[in-house]
C-alpha cells in the first residue's frame, strides 16, 4: 500500500522534475588516492579546476526560477577542500541564494578551514570514514589520514551552527566486522548521523572485486543498519544507491528514489551537465559552454526520467521492476542498459 | 499544468506532515544531507579604522588591509582611514584576524586579531 503511495509520489515528482540538488565537480585534483574511490581522481588532474565565474554563469537561470535558498548545491571533487578560493565560492553562492555543503575526506580540514567555511555559510558537510585507523588508511593508501578524518569529525560534531552533516561509510569486507567498533567510537565523538554505502563497481573500484559485498555479508551489512536504527544512539542509515527489498524502509527513512536527472543535477569538471557525478559520463545531457543550463533540464534528460530502457537483462522479467525502476543510475552505462549489480538479488 | 499546480500544492501539504516529509529528505547517493532555511542567517562585517606610521603618528595611504576568511581586500586613503566589509553566515563572536601588508613594501606587515570595536581600529606599522 505504502510502496503503491510512494510509486505515484515518485511519478508525479519525476513530471515535475524540479531541480534543487546540484553537484558541482569543482575540481578532480585530490589528496589521497583511495582504493575503492568511484570518481577515478587523482593528484594533479588533466582537466584544470573549473572557474567559479563559469559555474556562476551556468546557475543563474537556476536564481530566477527557484526561490532563494531552496537550491542546494554540493561541491564536490575530487577534493574539494584543495581549492584556495573554496570559502569564497560559497560565500558566493549564499550570496546568489543558494545553500551549498561539501563532500570530503576530510585530510585537510582543521579548525582554520572549518571556521572560514561556517562563516561562508556552508550548510552541511559529509566526510568519510571507512574503518578503523588501520583499515582507514589502508584504503586511503595513505598513513595519518584516518586522524585527519577524526578531527574534522570532531570540528563538525561539535559544532553548533551547522546545521546538519554526516559520516559516510564505505563498507567492504575488510570493514565489515569493524562496524560495531566504529559504531561505538562515532557516539563517543558525538556524531550524530552515519550513511551506509556498499562499494560500486566504478572509478578505481571497477577492477577491484575484493571490495564488494556477497550476498550474506550485504544481509550482515543491513541487519547492523536496523539494529543500529532500533538503539537510536545514532541515525544510521542506507545510502540511496539501491532497491532493497524488504529492508528498503527499514535501513533509511523512505522507500528507494533514484532521483538523479529528476531532482538531482551537476555541472561536471568539464561543463558537462548530467546527474550524480558517478553516473557513467557518456550520460551527459548537454555542456555549460555551449547549452543553457535549465534549457538541458527542462527538455532533455529522457533517460533519467524514463527509465524503461533498463527494463532488460536481469531485470526483464522482474516482479521488482514497478518498485526500482532498474535501480540507481549510476549502475548503469551507455553500453548496456543492464543494471552491474542488483543488491535486491543479493539479499533474496 | 493545472494538474501539476494541484499536485504541488498537496505535495506542500505533504512535505509539512509529520508522517510523509520524509518523502522529501532527499539526499544523492554520493552528496551530503539536504538541508533549507528560508530565513538563513547571514550579516555584514564592517571592519574601519586608520593606519599610521608608528613612529611619526603619521597617517599611511596604500596599506592592503584583508582577513582570512575572505578575498576582499581594502586599501587604506591619504588619511590612513579604510573600511573592509564582508558577509557571514554563522554566529561566531570570536573576532576576525586583519593582516595590514603595505604594496610599497615600507612597513613590516602585521597580523592582529580584532574581537571587539569593529569601527575602531587603530593600527600603527613599524618602518622596515
Amino acid at each position: 500500500m505504502l510502496q503503491a503511495f510512494h510509486n505515484y509520489f515518485r511519478k508525479k515528482e519525476t513530471q515535475l522534475h524540479e531541480l534543487n540538488y546540484l553537484f558541482w565537480e569543482c575540481t578532480q585534483r585530490c589528496n589521497l588516492n583511495c582504493r575503492h574511490c568511484g570518481s577515478d581522481c587523482m593528484a594533479s588532474s588533466v582537466l584544470p579546476d573549473m572557474p567559479f565565474n563559469d559555474f556562476l554563469r551556468a546557475i543563474e537561470p537556476l536564481e530566477k526560477r527557484y526561490p532563494r535558498n531552496s537550491v542546494f548545491v554540493v561541491i564536490t571533487g575530487g577534493e574539494p577542500l584543495l581549492r584556495n578560493d573554496l570559502a569564497e565560492c560559497g560565500r558566493e553562492l549564499r550570496r546568489h541564494g543558494f545553500i551549498w555543503s561539501i563532500v570530503t575526506n576530510g585530510y585537510a580540514y582543521d579548525a582554520a578551514m572549518h571556521r572560514k567555511l561556517m562563516l561562508a555559510g556552508m550548510s552541511s558537510i559529509t566526510v568519510s570514514l571507512d574503518g578503523l585507523r588501520e583499515t582507514h588508511d589502508a584504503f586511503r593508501k595513505h598513513v595519518g589520514s584516518f586522524d585527519r578524518a577524526i578531527n574534522a569529525i570532531d570540528l563538525i560534531a561539535n559544532e553548533k551552527n551547522l546545521p546538519t552533516y554526516d559520516i559516510v561509510t564505505c563498507v567492504s569486507p575488510m570493514n565489515l566486522g569493524q562496524l560495531d567498533e566504529m559504531k561505538r567510537m562515532l557516539i563517543e565523538h558525538k556524531v550524530k548521523a552515519w550513511r551506509f554505502f556498499t562499494i560500486a563497481p566504478i572509478g578505481r573500484a571497477a577492477t577491484d572485486k575484493n571490495l564488494q559485498l556477497d550476498g550474506s555479508q550485504l544481509r550482515q551489512l543491513m541487519d547492523f543498519i536496523v539494529a543500529t536504527r532500533k538503539e537510536g544512539k545514532i541515525d544510521a542509515k542506507f545510502s540511496c544507491e539501491a532497491y532493497l527489498g524488504k529492508y528498503d524502509r527499514k535501513v533509511r527513512d523512505w522507500h528507494f528514489f533514484c532521483r538523479a536527472g529528476i531532482n538531482i543535477g551537476s555541472v561536471l569538471i568539464d561543463g558537462s551537465i548530467s546527474a550524480c557525478p558517478n553516473i557513467d559520463r557518456r550520460f551527459a545531457q548537454g555542456n555549460i559552454y555551449s547549452d543553457n543550463l535549465i534549457d538541458v533540464w527542462d527538455n532533455k534528460f529522457e533517460k533519467f526520467r524514463n527509465r524503461e530502457w533498463a527494463r532488460c537483462g536481469v531485470c526483464a522479467n522482474c516482479r521488482e521492476f514497478k518498485n526500482c525502476l532498474g535501480g540507481a543510475m549510476h549502475l548503469h552505462t551507455v553500453d548496456s542498459g543492464e543494471i552491474m549489480e542488483c543488491h535486491w538479488r543479493k539479499l533474496i | 499544468m493545472k494538474n501539476n499546480r494541484t499536485y504541488k500544492w498537496v505535495r506542500g501539504l505533504l512535505a509539512a506532515s509529520a508522517f510523509t516529509s520524509v518523502m522529501f529528505i532527499m539526499q544523492a547517493c554520493y552528496g551530503t544531507p539536504n538541508y533549507r532555511n528560508e530565513e538563513s542567517f547571514s550579516y555584514e562585517v564592517k571592519m574601519s579604522g586608520i593606519v599610521t606610521d608608528s613612529a611619526s603618528a603619521q597617517p599611511l595611504s596604500g596599506i592592503n588591509v584583508s582577513t582570512d576568511i575572505s578575498e576582499e581586500v581594502a586599501v587604506s586613503d591619504e588619511n590612513g582611514q579604510f573600511c573592509l566589509s564582508f558577509m557571514v553566515y554563522s554566529d561566531d563572536d570570536s573576532g576576525y584576524n586583519l593582516n595590514f601588508s603595505d604594496s610599497l613594501d615600507r612597513y613590516a606587515p602585521l597580523d592582529t586579531l580584532i574581537v571587539s570595536d569593529f569601527s575602531d581600529i587603530n593600527i600603527s606599522l613599524a618602518a622596515k
